[in-house]
């Protein structure tokens, strides 16, 4: 027997991020379900959901998520366990692959996450694992954290600590001919309060510390003479790059450490028939990028059966301190370059802003009718480069189909 | 069913607008239409890059493997018809292919999978000798991707065998 | 809970991050192998390379003129012929060294500063080797006369000979 759970999905534009939260196997949840079921008393609470995504853009880059999700809520008292697994098929033949006269190139990411909670009382502490792996990238990491409530559970405290590793490498190639390591230590410390009857408060600070080399292994800079760099446009074509840069097109490259840090508040407030949420994500680096990220979703009863949200988002950011739109060699003899040199957009000037919304039906039983929900989200994405070559705007749409079931 | 399928189609829309490849499109569309009287076929676009078209994909045209045309002219555009195109592969296959009327030929994937770089002579009808290609082929079957007109830097100008097969 | 504490933290945090950032003028000077020699090389690549299906494409990240493929001059032609006019140009040569040269400035500071040491840690030598994920497949293996021409090269003692012979093959 399975119940209605609320499932809240984050639409993130690009491939990479698409996919959000994650399922156990489904047939792990069942076998637990029918074990469960044999003994006298099962408190537990179980859910699974099954999630379809599509990302498209006008810069010509598709992915496709399927995704299944699972929850087991209150295993022993005060114990839940989530896990998912993924899967992003990625087509793309943007102007990055453009600009070098190559072909659309399709690839295919596995992910799988695991997570666990158990907080009896007051103290809790969880656990989280995951793995990703494409052709080219292969990434795993764990974190543990701790929730301390307090003043009657009011007040909630929680500190986590995470470790990333990630393998760069070259598609078609072993890892151990080219490979790359990158390194990822992550802090997340917060508090979430109770402000009012309706609202809730979170307000926490992420830390995250990266080494190694994370410089894509594709991207070839184009450069130029200071006179022809002065003049080149941003939204440059790529006949135009192409026809007014120098020979010399090096590597992409990074620095080798990053400092990343992230202040973070959401608020939560319950009307008579809804409930509003927003959050604001202040993010800094000492790479120089400084961004600002507002959401907001407004989640409305519109029957006991049927919830509607519509959503925006703004995010606005600044570059990296080496950012250039036309970088500069200096020719021979020496070959004097930029010691730091991109064309990751992510990494320049840029505004985007999101709208879109959502809807879920529950169609359950009249006895149970959150046992089974269907959700539909969509959201365009209007993204503003303010100092790029070859492009300087990208309309996306992102589309998603959830299907959930709960235990009653 | 019916509201699943609303759903469903759009995003469907949305995957295939965002699936183009503009390299490869624009690269077709760059070739023009059909030359009047000229129905598709072998006698088709002599002189174009074959396998701009026939390269296999969804939707596209039979897939070649090697293709192009031979003209007798380095200044015209008259078709060497019956000329040999002799092709040795890099594993030391070799294949011998014969132009048609518009001094087309082709050959599909079941005839011939080249191994690159691959070596080609070409030989006129009648003619005792061939002329030998002074480079080899890198990685692309068709002939006009590198043998295009007009012949400047970036191109060699259109394949041509004089009739008499002496070196052009 | 007062959350005053934390923000204070996270505000003198970000003050100090936003005063270390990678500086936006640093440079890099190339420790680069030898023009003088690279011309034999050169001649190689383009007839190995430099098709016009290939390297001798202006797209390409690795830009190979020369001779019989792509020139540089409005009124050149790919050729057959060595001699001047038709032969390689001291411009073409200049353009596909700056251009070879240039793709992975740090590997090649690296391996030319160690006399030529692991010229592996180049990928142009290791897709022409082909152990590396290339379109145009594996051009040659390792100790092959055309490999030992551009290691040669890298070592900064290009063995003339040996790129004339490779240039044969």
């Amino acid at each position: 027997m399975w119940r209605r759970k609320a499932s809240g999905l984050s639409a993130t534009p690009r491939g990479a991020a698409v996919a959000s939260t994650a399922l156990v196997v489904s047939f792990t949840l069942v076998l637990a379900s029918t074990a469960r079921a044999k003994e006298p008393e099962d408190t537990s609470k179980k859910s699974a959901s099954l999630e379809t995504a599509v990302y498209a853009d006008s810069d010509h880059v598709t992915v496709f998520t399927p995704a299944i999700n699972g929850n087991v809520e209150n295993v022993v008292d005060g114990a839940s366990l989530h896990g998912s697994y993924l899967v992003d098929v990625v087509s793309a033949a943007s102007v990055d692959i453009i600009s070098t006269a190559s072909r659309r190139w399709h690839e295919v990411r596995h992910a799988g996450a695991l997570s666990g909670e158990y907080k009896p009382h007051d103290l809790g502490i969880g656990f989280s694992a995951s793995v990703s792996s494409e052709p080219d990238y292969f990434s795993y990491g764990a974190s543990g954290h701790l929730s301390y409530d307090l003043d009657e559970k009011n007040t909630s405290l929680f500190f986590g600590y995470g470790y990333g590793h990630d393998t760069i490498g070259r598609a078609g190639t072993s890892f151990a001919t080219f490979a790359r390591s990158l390194q990822r230590g992550s802090f997340l410390g917060g508090i979430d309060q109770v402000i009012g009857p309706s609202t809730l408060g979170t307000l926490s600070l992420g830390v995250i510390i990266e080494n190694g080399d994370q410089s894509k292994p594709y991207r070839y800079i184009p450069m130029f003479s200071a006179a022809e760099a002065a003049k080149t446009p941003a939204g440059a074509s790529v006949d135009y790059v192409n026809a007014h840069r120098l020979f010399e097109r090096p590597l992409e490259q990074l620095p080798l450490a990053r400092r990343r840090f992230a202040l973070s508040s959401q608020i939560a407030h319950r009307l008579e028939f809804s409930t509003v949420r927003a959050s604001e994500r202040l993010y800094i680096d000492n790479w120089g990028l400084k961004a600002s990220t507002t959401d907001a979703r407004w989640f409305v009863d519109a029957s006991e059966r049927v919830r509607l949200w519509p959503h925006v988002r703004f995010h606005a950011q600044s570059p990296v301190s080496f950012w250039q739109r036309a970088y500069v060699s200096d020719g021979q003899p020496g070959f004097s370059l930029p010691e730091f040199r991109t064309g990751d957009r992510e990494l320049g000037p840029m505004w985007a802003v999101t709208g879109g919304g959502g809807a879920k039906v529950f169609l359950g039983s009249s006895a149970h009718p959150h046992f089974f929900a269907v959700s539909l989200e969509a959201d365009a994405v209007y993204t503003s480069y303010l100092d790029d070559l070859y492009i300087s705007s990208r309309t996306g749409v992102l589309g998603s189909l959830t299907l959930e079931l709960e235990e009653p | 069913m019916r509201s699943l399928a609303i759903v469903l189609v759009p995003l469907a829309l949305a995957a295939a607008l965002g699936a183009c490849d503009p390299v490869h499109s624009d690269s077709v569309d760059a070739l023009g239409g059909e030359a009047p009287g000229v129905r598709k076929g072998p006698l088709h676009r002599p002189g174009q890059p074959c396998l701009r078209c026939h390269d296999g994909d969804f939707g596209d045209p039979p897939e070649f493997s090697v293709a192009g045309t031979i003209f007798e002219s380095q200044t015209e555009l008259r078709p060497a018809v019956g000329a040999t195109v002799h092709l040795t592969m890099h594993d030391g296959r070799t294949f011998d292919a014969t132009t048609n009327e518009a001094g087309n030929f082709y050959l599909t994937p079941s005839e011939l999978t080249p191994t690159y770089p691959m070596k080609v002579e070409v030989q006129a009808r009648g003619a005792r000798t061939s002329v030998k290609m002074s480079t080899t082929v890198g990685r692309y079957g068709a002939c006009a991707e590198c043998h295009s007109d007009p012949a400047g830097p970036t191109s060699a100008g259109h394949v041509f065998i004089p009739a008499d097969g002496r070196t052009p | 809970m007062s959350a005053v504490p934390l923000v204070y933290c996270s505000v003198l945090a970000l003050t100090v991050v936003a005063c270390v950032t990678a500086s936006s003028d640093s440079r890099v000077v190339e420790t680069v192998p030898d023009r003088a020699s690279f011309e034999p090389v050169s001649d190689l690549l383009d007839h190995r390379c430099g098709t016009l299906d290939c390297h001798g494409v202006s797209y390409r990240n690795l830009r190979i003129y020369g001779r019989e493929g792509l020139r540089f001059a409005p009124d050149a032609r790919p050729s057959s012929r060595t001699e001047a006019p038709f032969g390689t140009t001291v411009a073409e040569y200049d353009a596909t060294y700056q251009s070879l040269v240039s793709l992975e400035p740090e590997a090649m500071s690296a391996v030319v500063s160690e006399g030529g040491a692991s010229p592996e840690r180049l990928t142009f030598v290791r897709k022409a080797r082909g152990v590396e994920e290339h379109k145009g497949l594996g051009i040659w293996k390792e100790g092959d006369p055309e490999d030992i021409c551009v290691t040669s090269w890298l070592r900064g003692r290009t063995d003339v000979a040996l790129c004339k012979q490779a240039l044969e093959r």
